[in-house]
């Protein structure tokens, strides 16, 4: 079936709220972007503005997807705050790796001052300046005020989920600066580069797999809803907003829906929770994204990945905000071509409004 | 106090993750004469075991079997160098780490303090290790068991490989292999020709005193 829609219009209309062609297609792949451009590893992609937006460009276009440029800080927002940041130069490595984290004790958690873009991220506000300035839309992102990217990009993670029970003031005072540096990035770049960018943030370590409800409303929930607001007051579109692992307990309790992702703003759920119960509960407020699991991205066939695909798409697409087809995670970086192109043509055929 | 009542305070201690009141019972333990391995096993590691269950049914979080690992590890502190290793029962080595390009380690470190409780000796790798580093390990420490710890499907590509490695180091046959984490099932354990598999920690430790048991066996 032929496109009737450019991607950047579809995604435009998509997120414009106006009819699209087909189910949209998201599959979050980055650095699958630089397998696909040949790399052995995923180093240079990552640590390269000019290389991160190029690969991304050039597999969108082969492989004919609506994701925009997604785009992450070369310093995997643990640098800028002095934190030891290995680059995925060996080949086993999927992502950049925080190993010494800026602050070991309470001493130097208060000590910590929140960067600045412009001096402490010179290659993420390049990387983000061009693609704007190309006009690529691009999702951003920004994140702070969550445990994510708070730990481990600033704390160890196993000592900020102790403090959660020992100190949590600590905790507190540790999102406190992480809320404040993501508003302060993206009031960079409002100011520098205007509001056509899409602010997103992914969650992991604020899942129920780690923490209580209790304790991610508590004290993440009023951070996290801060930085949304006041990213959103800037006059960016919308947030896209992606709850990875098991987050149904946040969910029960409310407080992902106190969490604002402007209107509609895009939310995207892992493989643990289906796109219908998704649709039920989030469709009549946000555009809904999701969720083929990425094992079966990873390892499984060209005909069981459509077929996954199919049933998401049967599911999803009369959400009433719309509807974009997506991995679970991240698609994985080393999965085969082969799946990243069955999720397009699976939109294609079995997508189409 | 009563031996029985003293390990109930320990594994009370454990559960509530109080490592002074940890630190505190066991020393009371060895002044009061009472044995510290049966201490370390009725006492702290019921009360760990008490966690893992409950982190299993949604109880309780990482938070928690962190603090309880930690307050555990106190009292084997105070009681391990008085642990004659012929009263243990348990004689088995566990070899752990988490495979190369995986710095997910919450789990193999759970697992880690569960066997520990249990009386394994347990070497810990950390994470993102080498397959070298695995294979040189087994080659100098030799332990009976291997447990390998994966959860990504990016990353647990790496197990087959370590095995395939042992095989031809001819190392293979002299440890037991077991796999975890997230992505792994029993299926994949058995299609990368590893002998075990566990979801969570409280299996694992049954699997791995499974793997001790044929080891021992077959010797
Ligand atoms: C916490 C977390 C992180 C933390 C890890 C911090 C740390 N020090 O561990 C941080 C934020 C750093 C992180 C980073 C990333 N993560 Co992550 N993360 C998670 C999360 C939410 C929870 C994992 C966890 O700690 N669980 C709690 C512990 C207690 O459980 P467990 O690990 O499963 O272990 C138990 C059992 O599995 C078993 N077990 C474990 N090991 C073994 C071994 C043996 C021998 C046996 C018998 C049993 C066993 O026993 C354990 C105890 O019960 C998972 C979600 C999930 N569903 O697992 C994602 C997840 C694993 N992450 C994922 C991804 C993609 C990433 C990143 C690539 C994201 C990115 N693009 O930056 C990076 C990569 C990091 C890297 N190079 O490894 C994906 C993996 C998807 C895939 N491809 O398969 C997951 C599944 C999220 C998702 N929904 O998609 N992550």
């Amino acid at each position: 079936m032929k496109d009737k829609m450019t991607s950047m219009e579809r995604w435009r209309s998509l997120v414009d709220g106006d009819p699209v062609d087909r189910v949209p297609v998201f599959p979050w792949a980055i650095g699958h972007a630089a397998t696909t451009m040949g790399y052995e590893t995923l180093g240079e992609y990552y640590s390269k503005p000019d290389v991160q937006l190029k690969c991304q460009k050039i597999e969108k276009e082969l492989f004919g997807y609506d994701q925009p440029v997604c785009l992450l800080d070369p310093g995997y927002y643990g640098e800028a705050w002095g934190t030891e940041i290995e680059e995925p130069y060996r080949e086993a490595m999927s992502a950049p790796s925080p190993t010494v984290p800026a602050a070991s004790n309470a001493e130097e958690l208060e000590e910590l001052e929140v960067p600045d873009p412009e001096e402490d991220m010179p290659r993420f506000v390049e990387l983000v300046g061009s693609a704007i300035e190309e006009d690529l839309f691009p999702i951003v992102w920004i994140q702070g005020g969550w445990v994510s990217h708070t730990a481990p990009q600033l704390v160890e993670l196993e000592k900020f989920m102790k403090w959660t029970r020992t100190d949590p003031d600590l905790c507190e005072i540790a999102l406190d600066k992480t809320a404040e540096f993501a508003i302060k990035l993206a009031e960079y770049f409002a100011d520098n580069f205007g509001t056509e960018w899409i602010p997103m943030d992914a969650t992991p370590t604020d899942a129920n797999i780690l923490i209580r409800a209790e304790v991610f409303g508590d004290i993440v929930k009023p951070r996290a809803k801060k930085v949304h607001e006041k990213v959103l007051d800037l006059g960016v579109p919308m947030w896209y907003t992606h709850y990875c692992s098991d987050h149904l307990k946040n969910i029960e309790a409310g407080h992902i829906e106190d969490i604002p992702l402007g209107d509609p703003g895009i939310i995207h759920f892992g493989p643990e929770i289906t796109i219908g119960d998704i649709k039920e509960r989030f469709g009549k407020r946000n555009i809904v994204c999701g969720n083929v699991d990425p094992p079966t991205l990873q390892t499984g066939s060209f005909d069981e990945v459509t077929e996954l695909c199919k049933q998401n798409i049967e599911t999803g697409r009369d959400s009433s905000n719309g509807y974009m087809l997506g991995a679970g995670c991240e698609f994985p970086p080393r999965a085969p071509a082969s799946n990243l192109y069955a999720m397009v043509k699976a939109a294609r055929e079995y997508g189409q409004y | 106090m009563e031996e029985e009542d003293l390990f109930g305070e320990l594994t009370d201690a454990v559960v509530a993750g109080d490592k002074d009141r940890c630190r505190g019972l066991a020393e009371q333990a060895l002044d009061e004469g009472l044995d510290p391995y049966k201490a370390l096993m009725e006492g702290c590691a019921e009360g760990m075991n008490i966690m893992s269950d409950r982190y299993d049914e949604g109880e309780a979080y990482v938070p928690d079997i962190l603090l309880s690992a930690e307050a555990l590890y106190e009292a084997m502190d105070v009681l391990k160098p008085h642990i004659d290793v012929e009263d243990t029962g348990v004689s088995g080595k566990v070899l752990l780490g988490v495979v190369e390009g995986d710095i997910h380690d919450i789990g193999k470190n759970v697992l880690k303090s569960i066997f520990d409780a249990a009386g394994f000796d347990v070497i810990d790798l950390g994470r993102d290790v080498r397959p070298e580093q695995f294979q040189e390990t087994i080659e100098k420490e030799k332990p009976d068991i291997l447990g390998l710890s994966a959860l990504m499907t990016t990353s647990m590509t790496g197990m087959p490989k370590i095995i395939e490695n042992l095989q031809k180091a001819g190392l293979r046959e002299k440890v037991k292999v077991m796999v975890g984490g997230a992505p792994i099932s029993e299926d994949y354990a058995e299609k990368i020709g590893a002998d075990g598999y566990a979801p969570n920690a409280p299996q694992a430790k049954k699997t791995a005193e499974k793997l001790l048991k044929q080891k021992k066996k077959e010797a």
